[in-house]
């Protein structure tokens, strides 16, 4: 019974999706919200949890009813901004597609039921993640005195509500704090990952190579044991991942339902955790180099994801929560600056270690060079801006720490890098096949009037 | 993909295989397992606790481990565990552990 309140939660999350395509421009007919659907999982689980989220810190609860409302508000306005479109036709899919989303789909299978019997007994899962979506769903809302305690500081205090506040619907579809299908809602967050994955990048690149890339994530080794230990750092690796295949096809094509999908997902990720901050930033210091000409509606993604994290650092500033790992602040005098080569060494070697990542990082070095001697610039400055850079800061985390760094690292090491792994390996498919090195040019052509295909830029 | 089905499907099956077999007492004392605390008397207490209610801990710091002490992870895992109770630095209803 539970199972089935779980799943029915996720159908609603799945139409808080799905409603909110056509507002973000992702689908602008019938006919485009049946292609790009693929989306929909994905962007309803950022969306309720960035709502959840807010909601908590202002004592409103984000139970069934919510939900329920959220997503019928979401299905009726998407209707309404989609009446007259074009409908959808059927097409008969090809048989290799049908075949490799038949395996997938027997692969997730396999992980269910892994999933399904999984304990919670590792310490971040339990001290700080299902510790705070408990507290949600039996508190109702963020009370300083669990999420402000002093009592209360080893569970991150400072680190942001998304994941928990998922966690939290969950119970309340559930009604019950239960610590075994708590994992369900993780390998949940895969499945909606690799289909809004595969439509981000779908036109672009060729399908065989889109479904190796899937295939590829979905047994990289480090994905399934992460997900498994119902930590938040594959889940907004996941996040971040298609937040970055979003933003380079906006590279590629100025798309702006593109940039919209890049804008959501990097929200999601900076209220999953702290590090997103690091990793967005990343990503945009790329994306500006990258496009410069195109800083308007960067500057302007950029301000509503600030925008939508702003009452979360409010919440921070007003409970005067701080990190307990590290101090920003120290790295204005850092004593330990031996560490940095030591830990982006470490970090490099666990991003290239087969038996967890599988070849995806070495692929993404081949394919980042070829691009750079191809000269296709634009994505290349991207994705080495987005990659080296979120690289470097992680190092430098080790460098600034309290703890001593060889525990810390060493603790660490493996799962701080899913994100840059993730990311590097959503834009691999893009490198591979993007377009020659005028992409400038070849946008202020497609925005020509005249050109059939402006409108869609 | 070769890669990853060869190192992961192997392993996913040897997890299947050992938690399906856990009982609903070792799942719910899992991580209290994982650090080797005796479970018994956090069921103990739990039964005095109402959702809400505040309570302190009495552990000893203990040994230090590379982030913090065996005190301190005895505290965290009450915290846990004993929610929708609160823990609160000093209230009457205490808890007291000490290590086996």
């Amino acid at each position: 019974m539970r199972v089935a309140e779980l799943l029915g939660a996720n159908a609603l999350i799945f139409l808080v999706g799905l409603g909110l395509l056509p507002w973000l421009g992702v689908a602008r007919s019938w006919r485009q919200l049946a292609a790009r659907c693929g989306l929909a999982y994905l962007c309803g689980l950022v969306a309720v949890g960035i709502l959840a989220a807010h909601l908590a810190l202002v004592h409103v609860g984000f139970g069934w009813a919510a939900l329920a409302l959220v997503a019928s508000v979401a299905a009726v306005s998407g209707a309404w901004h989609l009446r007259g479109s074009e409908r959808p036709i059927w097409t008969r899919p090809r048989w290799p597609a049908l075949a490799a989303a038949s395996a997938l789909t027997a692969l997730l299978v396999e992980y269910l039921r892994a999933f399904a019997v999984a304990p919670l007994d590792r310490y971040d899962a339990w001290a700080i993640w299902a510790l705070k979506g408990h507290a949600l769903y039996a508190i109702g809302w963020a009370d300083p005195a669990v999420f402000a305690g002093s009592e209360y500081r080893f569970a991150n205090l400072d680190y942001p509500l998304l994941l928990p506040s998922l966690e939290a619907v969950d119970f309340h579809a559930m009604g019950a704090f239960d610590t075994r299908l708590l994992h369900l809602q993780f390998l949940l967050l895969l499945v909606a990952a690799l289909p809004a994955l595969g439509t981000v990048l779908a036109g672009q690149v060729r399908p065989l190579l889109l479904w190796a890339l899937i295939g590829a994530v979905a047994l990289a080794p480090a994905v399934f044991d992460q997900l498994l230990t119902a930590y938040a750092d594959l889940p907004l690796a996941l996040v971040f991942a298609v937040g970055v295949a979003a933003a380079g096809r906006w590279l590629l094509t100025d798309e702006r339902w593109a940039l919209a999908v890049a804008t959501l997902c990097f929200a999601g990720a900076l209220l999953t955790k702290n590090e997103a901050t690091l990793f967005v930033a990343a990503a945009f210091l790329g994306l500006f180099a990258a496009a410069y000409s195109r800083w308007r509606p960067l500057a302007i993604a950029a301000a509503v994801d600030v925008a939508l994290l702003l009452p979360w650092r409010l919440f921070v500033r007003v409970h005067g929560l701080s990190d307990i790992n590290y101090n920003l602040a120290d790295s204005f005098h850092p004593h330990k600056l031996g560490v940095g080569p030591i830990a982006f060494r470490t970090l490099g070697g666990q991003m290239l270690d087969p038996r967890q990542w599988g070849l995806l990082a070495p692929i993404f070095v081949v394919v980042l060079a070829v691009a750079v001697l191809r000269g296709e610039r634009a994505l290349a400055v991207f994705a080495a801006f987005t990659v080296l850079l979120s690289w470097i800061g992680l190092s430098w985390i080790y460098v600034i720490s309290h703890f001593e760094y060889s525990s810390y690292l060493g603790s660490t090491k493996r799962r701080v890098v899913a994100s840059v792994v993730l990311a590097a390996a959503a834009l691999i498919p893009l490198l591979v096949g993007a377009r020659g090195g005028s992409d400038e040019r070849e946008l202020l052509v497609a925005r020509e009037p005249g050109n059939p295909h402006a409108d869609e830029a | 993909m070769v890669v990853g089905a060869v190192e992961l499907l192997p392993r996913v099956e040897r997890g299947i295989s050992r938690d399906s077999k856990l009982t609903a007492a070792e799942r719910r004392h899992a991580a209290g397992d994982r650090l080797h605390l005796d479970p018994q008397p956090f069921d103990a207490f739990l039964t005095r606790l109402r959702p809400g209610a505040r309570y302190a801990v009495d552990v000893p710091p203990g040994a230090r481990g590379p982030f913090i002490t065996r005190g301190a992870v005895v505290r965290a895992y009450a915290a846990f565990y004993f929610l929708p109770a609160l823990q609160v630095r000093q209230a009457p209803l205490v808890f007291h552990y000490r290590s086996p």
